[in-house]
């Protein structure tokens, strides 16, 4: 692979999230292996319930991972995240400092009954070697640096008195409160309208250009994605199907799946009776199919290659790789 | 506040009014019983001297005014003696033993609450369950009779009463409140334990369900210690219901006390106030009444300032999201 060595911060080797409830085990994630650069976006796509939050909760060991690496570079040194305990006092070292997350509902990611500063303080007071005073400030210039007026005056502001555009600015600037080296985005945007999402975004970038860090984005948009990744991982079911550039992948879709996701997303001007949508549904979680996880919505479904084995990755190129039988991989 | 407390008396004057008849009729059957005759003036000079020849409201407002100007509640039939002198020292005493009350169901059912949620389906929590059940089902009296039974018959101890014996008619003094709190634990604990186990649930049930909020592995994501996250974020707000409930669990707590009371042997408030309502001794049965209901306001006060202090959606007058 091209770019690969100094560029690396973090690197993602087979990592596995099991759930094991009552009625059985869900393969959330499984087996999943990709590689983020400094200071580039990384997009993960897929429908509801493909284990793209899941992932990226498991990075930073909030889900309990089964098995699998979690690699951080480290100024030549490598941590292996998943080696540490949950609770370990290293892995609450790089979590909020080195690696932070933004989450999906902005509503309820805050304490309903602390105030919005009290929580962007925790994390500054924790990882930063400043007083409480100076925690306030720091705090402050950064809902100043997400566009949030009278800065001072939210900072003693609860959750249920801001929009929800406001308080997903307010995790924004929590999560880069004390500059991390990987933001972890998922879905940053969904619980909100359409004008804000672009705003979000567009902070996004610009931060990024700021302070360097590499992004993490997940969502469901693939409009979201080709305007913001560099690279993109495609999931399906737990597994990535497809990983390439982002122009590779729009232009040079190899999978049926990333095919038939790129088909879905309305065209501006063509006039079309009906969306495209996939055929089917996603299968349930407890009853998987047999063989390639995608075959009984796959139009090109190969009887007797498709469901009778799980293709393994194949590289089309040094960055673009995908799962499928019609590429090879038997 | 002020308005309730004096609705609140007029109501009770009404319901100490409702039952036929009164302290007189009362006495002149007894009397009868006995086999003592009285004649009819003698009946109408006690009604006179007690102004029960009055009409109701006209009584009312002497008590009021009377309760409000000179702090006078009237005097008991029964024991001719002022209202005042008769409740104050059982009053101190159920009010104490509420007061412990509260404080055991507030910490003990706090503590196993959180315990049992954050470890939720270990044996602990199995345990704790199964008793939190068998608390919040049985009445007081009954647990406190089965207790008395099962220390005397095992371990000979005798548990009646809130004094040693030597303490029992002594003033007041360091050693007899030393004396009382060695015995107050056990009638408090009887009278606390369905509100410690109905608190355990209550705790338990909104804990398990503040654990999964979003802010919670937010917190988590910040790199927040395990145990300060546990106290700061979910327990904090996990607690306003809890906190809510002091307000009423102050009546069921007198009410319970009164039971316990009247098993135990205990010179509380609970029994007078049945014995005052039995023979229609109303300035008596009226007070205690009063009493207890504007201290129970004032628990509901006390709560509401708490809750105000502890949730700030309450305190800006919204629901949340």
């Amino acid at each position: 692979m091209t770019n690969q060595g100094e560029n690396i911060f973090l690197e993602v080797k087979n990592l596995k999230t099991h759930f094991h409830l009552d009625e059985g085990t869900v393969k959330a994630v499984d087996g999943v292996s990709f590689k983020m650069k400094k200071g580039k976006t990384f997009g993960v796509v897929g429908e509801s319930g493909c284990g793209k939050s899941v992932t990226a909760r498991s990075i930073l060991r909030l889900e309990e991972v089964t098995d699998g690496e979690i690699i951080l570079h480290r100024n030549g040194e490598t941590l292996d995240l998943a080696k540490m305990p949950a609770t370990s006092e290293e892995l609450r070292k790089i979590r909020g400092k080195e690696i932070s997350m933004i989450f999906q509902e902005p509503m309820t990611a805050f304490s309903p009954v602390h105030t919005i500063g009290s929580q962007i303080e925790e994390a500054i007071l924790l990882h930063q070697d400043v007083d409480q005073e100076e925690a306030r400030k720091i705090a402050a210039e950064g809902l100043r640096r997400v566009g949030i007026p009278k800065p001072e005056e939210r900072l003693d502001s609860y959750s249920f008195e801001l929009s929800g555009g406001m308080l997903q600015r307010a995790m924004i600037s929590m999560a880069i409160s004390c500059n991390p080296n990987l933001l972890i985005a998922d879905e940053p945007t969904t619980a909100l309208d359409v004008t804000i999402q672009a705003q979000i975004l567009d902070l996004l970038l610009q931060l990024q250009e700021e302070l360097g860090m590499a992004i993490m984005l997940i969502t469901h948009d693939m409009g979201v994605v080709a305007e913001m990744a560099d690279e993109v991982a495609v999931m399906y079911l737990g597994k990535i199907v497809e990983l390439a550039p982002v122009e590779k992948l729009f232009y040079d879709p190899k999978h049926p799946y990333t095919r038939a996701l790129l088909k879905s997303i309305p065209k501006v001007g063509v006039k079309a009776n009906r969306l495209e949508s996939i055929e089917g549904m996603v299968p349930d979680p407890y009853n998987l199919p047999k063989g390639c996880k995608f075959h009984p919505r796959c139009p090109s479904y190969i009887e007797g290659v498709c469901d009778a084995a799980e293709p393994s990755e194949v590289e089309i190129d040094s960055e673009h790789r995908v799962s499928c039988f019609l590429y090879g991989g038997r | 506040m002020i308005p309730l407390i004096l609705i609140l008396a007029i109501l009770v004057f009404i319901i100490i009014e409702l039952p036929p008849g009164d302290f007189l009729t009362v006495y002149v059957e007894k009397l009868k019983a006995s086999g003592v005759m009285m004649d009819e003036t003698a009946i109408e000079r006690l009604s006179r001297q007690y102004a029960l020849d009055k009409p109701g409201y006209i009584r009312c407002y002497t008590w009021l005014k009377n309760i409000i100007t000179r702090g006078d509640f009237g005097r008991s039939f029964q024991w001719d003696k002022p209202v005042l002198d008769l409740i104050k020292e059982r009053l101190a005493l159920s009010v104490a033993i509420s007061l412990f009350s509260t404080i055991f169901v507030m910490t003990i059912g706090f503590a196993i609450g959180v315990f049992s949620a954050v470890r939720q389906y270990s044996a602990f929590d199995y345990i704790f369950t199964f008793v939190g059940f068998i608390g919040v089902s049985i009445p007081g009296f009954l647990l406190a009779l089965l207790l008395m039974w099962f220390l005397y018959s095992r371990f000979g101890i005798y548990i009646s009463g809130l004094f040693s014996p030597e303490f029992e008619d002594a003033p007041w003094s360091f050693a007899k409140f030393l004396d009382l709190l060695k015995h107050i634990w056990l009638p408090a604990l009887v009278v606390a334990v369905s509100g410690i186990a109905g608190n355990i649930r209550t705790m338990r049930a909104n804990l398990l369900d503040e654990l999964k909020r979003p802010y919670v592995m937010v917190a988590r994501s910040k790199g927040v210690a395990e145990r300060k996250l546990l106290f700061k974020y979910p327990i904090r707000v996990a607690v306003s219901p809890m906190l809510s409930t002091i307000g009423w669990t102050l009546p069921s707590l007198f009410s319970g006390e009164a039971l316990a009371s009247i098993v135990l042997n205990l010179p509380t408030i609970g029994p007078m106030l049945m014995q005052a309502l039995m023979a229609q001794d109303m300035y008596l049965a009226g007070s205690i009444i009063l009493i207890l209901g504007s201290l129970t306001l004032l628990g509901t006060l006390i709560s509401d300032i708490l809750l105000a202090w502890a949730d700030p959606r309450i305190r800006y007058g919204e629901s949340g999201r």
